[in-house]
């Protein structure tokens, strides 16, 4: 009794702080992994995929429990099962098609992949990845000036479609008009009078998905080329944003 | 759809869909820059459970105003909260309204309504306005869906009030989302004094 009233506690502590949450999942590795044997009928091992899903919907029921669910673990133990049976139907959809990391019967286990990529695609393709962790790493780093992380964009992020759209307006205008960048990177704030006054979004909107919309006109600003070039629903000028 | 991987953590990894949204997802042993084809989001609906097969979550939305410092001069007595008005979804929240019904303050009075109202911004708004766009918030975070039934209790000792801000707000809700609407009387005090009577 006293354990669910203390685990309790440790979820609600959980739910705002996202290392709570973090050093939670680590605690409750074995029961994660218990739970996920218990689903596929055979040990689970760190490098299956039903583990990695497992961990997500232990945190999906730190963020969904309240006390009149019952005990924590039991509610947990549901959504996991839950959402295993999400990733087994899922994966139904692939069955039959081949993936180029799997050996199949080759003697060497040499993969599909190994077959077709020749070295220098390989040296290519690691360089991108480098790039890109560096052009990420640099927006993380700008991104905290602004009193912004990943994190709460994330969050802040618009979940229906027709509010992404209306976000996305906000951002081609910021792109359209570089006044708009240039302010932003002086004040280091989202300039949102002129953004509802000249792409016709309402106010609400924006204020509501505030970070999500300086988040985006960062990425408009020089230096993130990859990942502008990642977003293929806005058009930005040729040449890279604003410095 | 195609995805980044921006950032990773034990349990999830932030990627960036092409069209422009940041997604939690499961960390299937992610490196951040990694470009992906599929991904498994989180879905923190799913830790709402249905009930039955019909999308039937009933909602609860209670209201309780309270009469506040009506003695007070006329400038205060048009300036200080009139009434509080408490909107339960699950999440619930205390909405204190003045005079003119223009909102004085919004406070969350459980987790999930402090979760709902974090950056919410209400000065200048009136009631109606409010409700709407909390409702509103409440679809976009998964708490609420098209067709679900919502209750309205009103308790306060301004009858004709009520009645005149539950039809508005009736009103409100019609117009903008697909909801059921019921609404109690929360008399239930009145009628066991009158039980006693003799």
């Amino acid at each position: 009794m006293l354990d669910a009233y203390l685990i309790a506690g440790q979820v609600y502590a959980a739910k705002k702080n996202m290392q709570k949450a973090d050093d939670l999942i680590k605690a409750y590795i074995p029961f994660i992994k218990n739970e996920a044997s218990k689903y596929m009928s055979r040990p689970c091992t760190d490098q299956d995929d039903e583990f990695s899903i497992a961990m997500i919907a232990f945190h999906e029921a730190i963020q969904g429990y309240f006390r009149e669910r019952g005990a924590f673990l039991s509610y947990a133990s549901l959504i996991i099962r839950s959402r295993l049976i999400d990733y087994s139907r899922k994966e139904m959809r692939h069955q039959g098609h081949l993936s180029l990391d799997d050996s199949g019967d080759d003697e060497d286990n040499n993969t599909l992949h190994g077959y077709l990529a020749d070295k220098k695609d390989e040296y290519t393709e690691l360089a991108n990845l480098e790039a890109t962790k560096q052009e990420i790493q640099e927006l993380s780093d700008v991104m905290v000036d602004f009193g912004i992380s990943l994190m709460d964009v994330t969050d802040n992020s618009p979940k229906q479609q027709r509010t992404l759209e209306a976000c996305r307006k906000a951002v081609q205008y910021g792109i359209d008009n570089p006044a708009i960048l240039d302010e932003m990177l002086r004040t280091r704030k989202l300039p949102l009078s002129k953004l509802v006054k000249g792409s016709g979004v309402e106010r609400k909107t924006l204020e509501r998905h505030r970070k999500y919309v300086l988040a985006m006109l960062i990425i408009q600003t020089n230096g993130y080329e990859i990942i502008r070039g990642h977003l293929r629903h806005l058009s930005g000028k040729k040449g890279g944003g604003r410095a | 759809m195609r995805y980044v991987v921006m950032e990773c953590y034990t349990s999830y990894a932030i990627v960036l869909s092409e069209d422009g949204r940041f997604l939690n997802v499961a960390n299937m042993n992610y490196q951040v820059g990694q470009t992906l084809n599929d991904v498994f989001a989180m879905d923190i609906s799913h830790a709402y459970p249905k009930r039955g097969r019909k999308v039937k979550l009933f909602a609860v939305i209670v209201f309780v105003i309270c009469l506040i410092g009506l003695a007070v001069g006329v400038f205060k007595y048009l300036s200080q909260p009139y009434a509080s008005v408490y909107m339960t979804i699950n999440p619930s929240v205390r909405i204190d309204v003045k005079r003119d019904n223009t909102v004085d303050s919004v406070e969350g009075i459980n987790y999930d309504g402090v979760w709902l109202v974090e950056d919410y911004v209400y000065e200048d708004k009136h009631l109606e306005l409010v409700v709407n766009e909390l409702i509103e918030l409440a679809m976009d975070l998964g708490y609420l869906n098209e067709g679900d039934e919502v209750r309205i209790t009103f308790d306060t000792d301004d009858d004709e009030w009520e009645s005149h801000m539950e039809q508005v707000i009736r009103n409100e809700i019609d117009d903008n989302f697909d909801i059921e609407i019921n609404s109690d009387d929360n008399d239930d005090d009145d009628d066991d004094d009158e039980e006693f009577d003799d």
